[in-house]
């Protein structure tokens, strides 16, 4: 075969081959069932972090009944700064430690632990702590992965009123499970971020823009994103020069973890450690709009860990 | 040969000599490649390494009564070594003298000396004369024509985001066609991404023109071997000099009159025109071609013991003294430009290099603080900083911000223009300040709450707050939105909010020099 042959029929293959792709449906895509989470949420309460992470996802019924033997993980920690895990800009390396070991201890193939970072992802890996943390498990099925920006496939998002169509990270959408673990902060705009707005690290494309009109998006980006568990950290919270943060003075300790199917729920009782009720926050209104869960502080049932 | 005891053949020294080339070349690369952030506070190599070892950027930085950098005086070993030797550093050592021979030999044809180099062989000499000579005047331009300068910069610059961007570009083409592509190209790709790739894609300005000063360099080997090393090299010549009196001489030590070879043989062309032609120490680079293709056998040794006199330097009084003369002309004239003008508003030096005067007279342009650069956003000048600051660096914070937790520029600039703060004082270093642009804002002009810019903002408390106000938006009503507002004092002008900042195109908040870098 001469080269002239082998281009040739490089070309025809590759034709052929693209082709394919063109013609194949798409893929479904795995997230929890599209109806209204349960609104539980289950509290702890302690100084030993992991202990207490533990204690939470118990009194839901154990990691058993959230993941599945032989199934792919995706945990997205809020990890998202270059900020040591005291100054409460990160969740804390413990508790996402625990989310993976215990998701390890439940069988699963693979735990893949990642955030789209807003800070460099490689100092943010690693000076959250987050990164050591996971790797000193020594288990090869846990993997800490940087975001690979080839992995953001555009969709479209049914019932969104403002976000149409976006960026969104095609290993989260192809995962068997998805848990998402943020920290509780203050954030000017939106004035606090916890489950909801942590979706923002699981999105790709210009997200300064997603700013503008930032309550929306964030109710919208949420009905394609739907973690099948949600473990919001409140071991530290920030109250202010959030969400970055940088100082000890806003770091206020509560040593409280709490956990839930339901994202809606979780903010909204959220809002009660930094003196605001569920409805002072936008974005929680419009995803209860949307039939994303209960914003109802009298209609959530709490578990005590 | 009955006194030499170690009994080296003249093919295994001429082997011996292209290994090391390609030693320092590999080492070299090995280097520029760890010139990056991989989870470490403090770079592990001592990426610098070859600028250290550099006598005409020691040299320059002497001249112009720069800080003390102990790091630089390793240099003084090389010329101790040159002393001994001779011009050992660019036969055995340079990683530019490397890529000139080996391109030489994949692009060109082997041909005859065309004479053109051997002409202009004093070139050199009257360049370095003139970059020292301006350098008590505080103008350092050697780095532009340093060849170790020169090739970090271009690899910096163009080849290596080139040949990174040609990777990415291929792993993109394979990952979107899929499987069975990724079957094979993936492994490929991750491997590479693993080694020798930058862990983002790296995008500087003036790659066209980078290319073409290092294309032109290569080029010229195909006038002449070694035309560079030749007729510009200012570092060579500087080694010239001192290689004059080197202890290690060739024998015979001028051209055989029977023979005359080695005129052919020699890259270098080192023999002095006129008879008999001396063997020229200063332009010798100890190739050992000759040694190896002497046809007359074992007629060419190199040895310690020869009385013979050396060649003059034959540079010429008037010429040495013009070339003075220009070096230091050279000082009003690149700068009278730019004192009839205030300083770009938007020139944004690294940390620590805020005064402008005493970091353009250390810089040697090699580039390794853009190559090191953590959000990529150190890049290269062309006349911003007028003539003088030519491939100075500078921050431009759309490309990249100056990453609060992040000293790397500091730890790897040979010099000390970028100084070497420990992270609690470079974080208080003020490379300028923040403006909102309330004509360009969104909350400003659209009615629309934004804040992108307040929520990066690294200091704390944050330099960046907010006013709710009222506003008309878009539609012409009335809305309460939050304004953001900078405040100044708290501002070390990072450029993190400019990097962020979601309008397109030029951003609404930007960070400017005056007030507070300018007095």
């Amino acid at each position: 075969m001469d080269r002239r042959e082998f281009l040739k029929q490089l070309a025809a293959f590759s034709a052929v081959a693209g082709a394919g792709r063109m013609v194949m449906p798409q893929e479904l895509w795995a997230m929890s069932p599209q109806e209204k989470p349960q609104a539980v949420l289950a509290k702890a309460q302690g100084t030993n972090y992991a202990q207490i992470t533990g204690e939470a996802i118990q009194a839901l019924g154990g990691m058993k009944k959230f993941v599945n033997p032989g199934e792919v993980v995706v945990v997205k920690p809020n990890m998202a700064w270059d900020r040591a895990p005291e100054l409460a800009a990160n969740a804390h390396p413990d508790v996402v430690r625990q989310v993976v070991e215990l998701c390890l201890q439940a069988g699963a193939k693979k735990v893949k632990v990642l955030d789209h970072t807003c800070h460099d992802a490689r100092k943010a890996y690693k000076n959250s702590g987050i990164q050591d943390a996971v790797q000193g498990l020594k288990d090869p099925r846990a993997v800490v992965e940087f975001v690979d920006p080839r992995g953001f496939v555009e969709m479209k998002v049914a019932g969104a009123k403002a976000l149409r169509k976006w960026y969104f990270y095609k290993e989260i959408l192809e995962a068997d499970r998805f848990i998402n673990i943020p920290i509780a902060k203050q954030h000017a705009e939106s004035r606090l971020t916890m489950c909801l707005k942590n979706m923002m690290g699981a999105i790709g494309g210009w997200r300064g823009r997603i700013h503008v009109g930032l309550h929306q998006n964030i109710a919208d980006m949420n009905l394609i994103l739907r973690p099948d568990l949600h473990v919001l950290d409140a071991t530290r919270i920030l109250v202010a020069n959030g969400p970055s943060g940088g100082s000890m003075k806003d770091v206020r300790v509560k040593n409280l973890v709490f956990a839930g199917p339901d994202p809606v729920a979780l903010d909204a009782y959220g809002t009660t450690l930094f003196e605001l009720k569920p409805d002072d926050i936008g974005y929680i209104a419009k995803a209860f709009d949307a039939g994303r869960g209960e914003m109802d502080l009298q209609k959530i049932k709490v578990l005590s860990g | 040969m009955k006194t030499n005891k170690i009994v080296l053949t003249n093919q295994t020294w001429v082997r011996l000599r292209r290994a090391s080339q390609i030693v320092f070349f590999l080492l070299f690369i090995w280097l520029f490649l760890k010139a990056e952030y991989v989870g470490r506070e403090v770079l592990y190599w001592p990426v610098d390494l070859f600028f250290r070892f550099d006598p005409l950027i020691l040299a320059a930085h002497l001249l112009n009564f720069s800080p003390w950098v102990a790091g630089l005086m390793w240099s003084l070993v090389f010329v101790g070594l040159t002393l001994i030797l001779g011009r050992f550093f660019c036969g055995w050592v340079c990683p530019l003298g490397t890529t000139l021979d080996g391109c030489r030999r994949l692009l060109f044809k082997p041909r005859e000396d065309s004479g053109v180099a051997a002409r202009w062989r004093r070139g050199k000499y009257y360049l370095l004369i003139a970059l020292l000579a301006a350098a008590p005047f505080s103008l350092n331009l050697v780095g532009l024509f340093d060849p170790l300068s020169l090739l970090y910069r271009s690899l910096a610059i163009v080849l290596f985001p080139a040949f990174g961007y040609g990777v990415e570009k291929a792993g993109l083409t394979m990952y979107r066609l899929g499987a069975p592509f990724t079957y094979v190209s993936e492994p490929v790709y991750q491997a590479l991404k693993a080694t020798i790739l930058p862990f983002k894609p790296l995008v500087y300005l003036l790659p066209l023109l980078t290319l073409v000063i290092f294309a032109l360099v290569v080029a010229a080997e195909r006038v002449d071997r070694r035309f560079w090393c030749r007729a510009l090299c200012p570092l060579g010549a500087l080694y010239g000099l001192v290689a004059r009196f080197s202890l290690l001489r060739r024998r015979p030590t001028a051209l055989c009159p029977d023979c005359g070879d080695c005129t052919q043989i020699c890259k270098m062309a080192a023999f002095a025109p006129g008879k008999p032609a001396r063997h020229l120490n200063s332009e010798c680079q100890l190739c050992l071609n000759c040694l190896n293709q002497c046809q007359k056998e074992d007629r060419v040794v190199f040895t310690w013991r020869t009385k013979a006199p050396r060649a003059p330097l034959d540079l010429g009084r008037r010429q040495v003294i013009t070339s003075v003369a220009a070096g230091v002309v050279a000082v009003p004239l690149l700068r009278l430009g730019s004192l009839a003008r205030r300083p770009e508003e938007h020139l944004i030096r690294p940390p620590g290099a805020q005064d402008e005067a005493a970091f353009l007279s250390r810089c040697i342009r090699c580039g390794e603080c853009m190559k090191v650069c953590l959000t990529n956003g150190l890049q290269p000048v062309l006349w911003e900083a007028g003539l003088e600051g030519f491939y100075t660096s500078r921050l431009i914070p759309r490309l990249g911000y100056c990453a609060y937790s992040c000293n790397l520029c500091g730890q790897v600039c040979p010099t000390g223009a970028i100084p070497h703060l420990p992270l609690a004082e470079k974080q208080a270093q003020v490379l300028g300040t923040a403006f909102i642009n309330h004509s360009r804002c969104i909350p400003y002009t659209e009615g629309d709450d934004c804040l992108v810019c307040e929520e990066h903002c690294p200091v704390s408390p944050k330099a960046i707050t907010f006013s709710e106000q009222e506003v008309l938006n878009r539609r012409g009503e009335k809305v309460k939105v939050k304004l953001p507002l900078v405040l100044p004092d708290r501002c070390i002008g990072c450029g993190h909010c400019e990097h962020v900042c979601p309008v397109g195109g030029e951003a609404a908040i930007r960070v400017k020099r005056s007030l507070r870098v300018e007095m």
